[in-house]
């Protein structure tokens, strides 16, 4: 069946949605049809004050609507860690935390041999940058994922890190909390067991 | 119906939320995709069996479409090849080689014993390079593209050979070089490693190291065949030009 115009480019710009197909995109499009006036005007200009607002930290490169960020700008952070990650959701995720008081820095992807992703495709050499330029820092975490294209990343940037002097250090890789160890799988009780510590 | 298989994982492609699809490779099956459900995710008991080059126990269902991952045990997660980026690099362009030139369920044992072995030798500490070239020429016979590697393509002569010739797909004699102005001339030793490359058993080789020299001429060979005959793109080919010039 022909869609009338407006419902049709509704379906469209729905459809350009990761994860939507055309049934999504039509069940939705009829939902908005259903809304409120005042709602759906809401909804639009979010979309566009978020497209138009939204900008990268000159700095970190975590997604801000002022610049520098409000983590960067904010005094009272710990000026000498810098925690590497590498979506700004991981950012949001360290935050939820509440036990970081550091800056950070988002790469913005990671290296990946598979898919021919390089350092200069990510924000590695602003991170280097940065580093030169402020001296002020004392430590970098790498934080990215424990997958094998985080993995790839850190040991990059770790080798970048060498002739710096600045300690360099990786999050911890093992049981979640609440994980039992008889279901653990070889590869993270190995991890675990690893980076065991005294207590 | 449930499916059980030996297999390695080529690839990895994220899902939805927190979905992945694996491309493995199997011994029993070939190549096969699965679906491992939820595997992004912390306590998901496929997290670790869901990384490119784990080698492991797959049982998963077999559908009428893609099929779903049910088990998947860890036999070796060459976690040396994981933690060196070079040699992370090199399996991952012999992952996405075999992945382009394998079809889907086409059972093929030695190309799963092939792949596996050089895997355990390059988690052992042996010259990725030189196992990729090993890899690479022994791979244009399953891609169809086999050079004439025991004679000169011209004229017949087994000896006296000198160079390489992509437009003939062989080798060329001294008498015949002339033929191709772009042959690459190359080293005895090269042209005797590449005859040994196709016909060696991974099985049975040891440490093999090379000149810096002989590696680039087997490299500029097989580059050139394969971009000449080949007919893919490789994404993990423009990550190893990459690397090289970080001087690792």
């Amino acid at each position: 069946m022909q869609y009338p115009a407006p419902i049709a480019k509704l379906m469209e710009g729905f459809m350009k949605l990761p994860g939507i197909g055309p049934k999504t995109a039509s069940r939705l499009a009829f939902y908005v049809l259903e809304m409120k006036e005042d709602d759906v005007l809401e909804f639009a200009r979010s979309l566009v004050h978020a497209k138009r607002d939204l900008m990268y930290c000159s700095q970190c490169h975590h997604i801000t609507d002022v610049d520098p960020c409000r983590i960067c700008e904010d005094t009272s952070r710990d000026q000498t860690v810098i925690c590497v990650v590498q979506d700004a959701k991981d950012v949001i995720a360290m935050e939820k935390m509440r036990e970081y008081n550091g800056l950070y820095h988002v790469l913005h992807g990671a290296i990946s041999p598979m898919d021919g992703i390089g350092p200069e495709d990510i924000y590695v050499a602003e991170l280097i940058k940065r580093l030169q330029e402020n001296e002020n820092i004392q430590e970098v975490i790498i934080a990215t994922n424990s997958t094998i294209e985080g993995e790839a990343t850190a040991m990059y940037i770790s080798r970048l890190m060498k002739p710096t002097g600045i300690k360099t250090t990786r999050i911890a890789h093992g049981l979640p909390i609440g994980g039992d160890l008889e279901y653990a799988d070889e590869v993270t009780l190995s991890k675990a067991l690893e980076g065991r510590r005294e207590i | 119906m449930l499916e059980k298989a030996e297999g390695i994982v080529l690839r990895t492609i994220n899902y939805g939320e927190s979905n992945v699809i694996l491309t493995l490779f199997t011994r029993e099956f070939g190549k096969v995709a699965v679906m491992a459900r939820g595997a992004k995710k912390t306590r998901n008991r496929f997290r670790s069996v869901s990384q490119p080059f784990v080698h492991g126990i797959f049982l998963y269902y077999k559908g009428r479409g893609m099929s779903t991952l049910n088990q998947g045990d860890v036999l070796h997660s060459f976690p040396d090849i994981r933690q060196h980026i070079v040699r992370m690099s090199y399996a991952a362009y012999m992952a996405e080689l075999l992945e382009k030139t394998v079809e889907e369920r086409e059972k093929n044992p030695y190309l799963f014993e092939l792949f596996l072995t050089l895997l355990e030798q390059m988690e052992f500490g042996h010259d990725p390079e030189v196992l990729t070239s090993i890899f690479e020429t022994k791979m244009t016979l399953q891609a169809g593209i086999q050079p004439e590697l025991t004679k000169c393509v011209c004229c017949g002569q087994t000896d006296q050979i000198v160079s390489f010739s992509v437009k003939e797909a062989g080798f060329l004699c001294k008498r015949c070089t002339d033929q191709d102005p772009y042959a690459i001339h190359l080293h005895p030793k090269t042209i005797h490693l590449l005859r040994l490359f196709l016909h060696i058993d991974v099985q049975r080789i040891g440490s093999i190291s090379l000149q810096k020299e002989t590696k680039e001429e087997l490299k500029r060979v097989m580059d050139a065949y394969y971009e000449a005959y080949g007919g893919f793109a490789l994404k993990s080919k423009r990550f190893l030009d990459q690397l090289e010039k970080w001087n690792w």
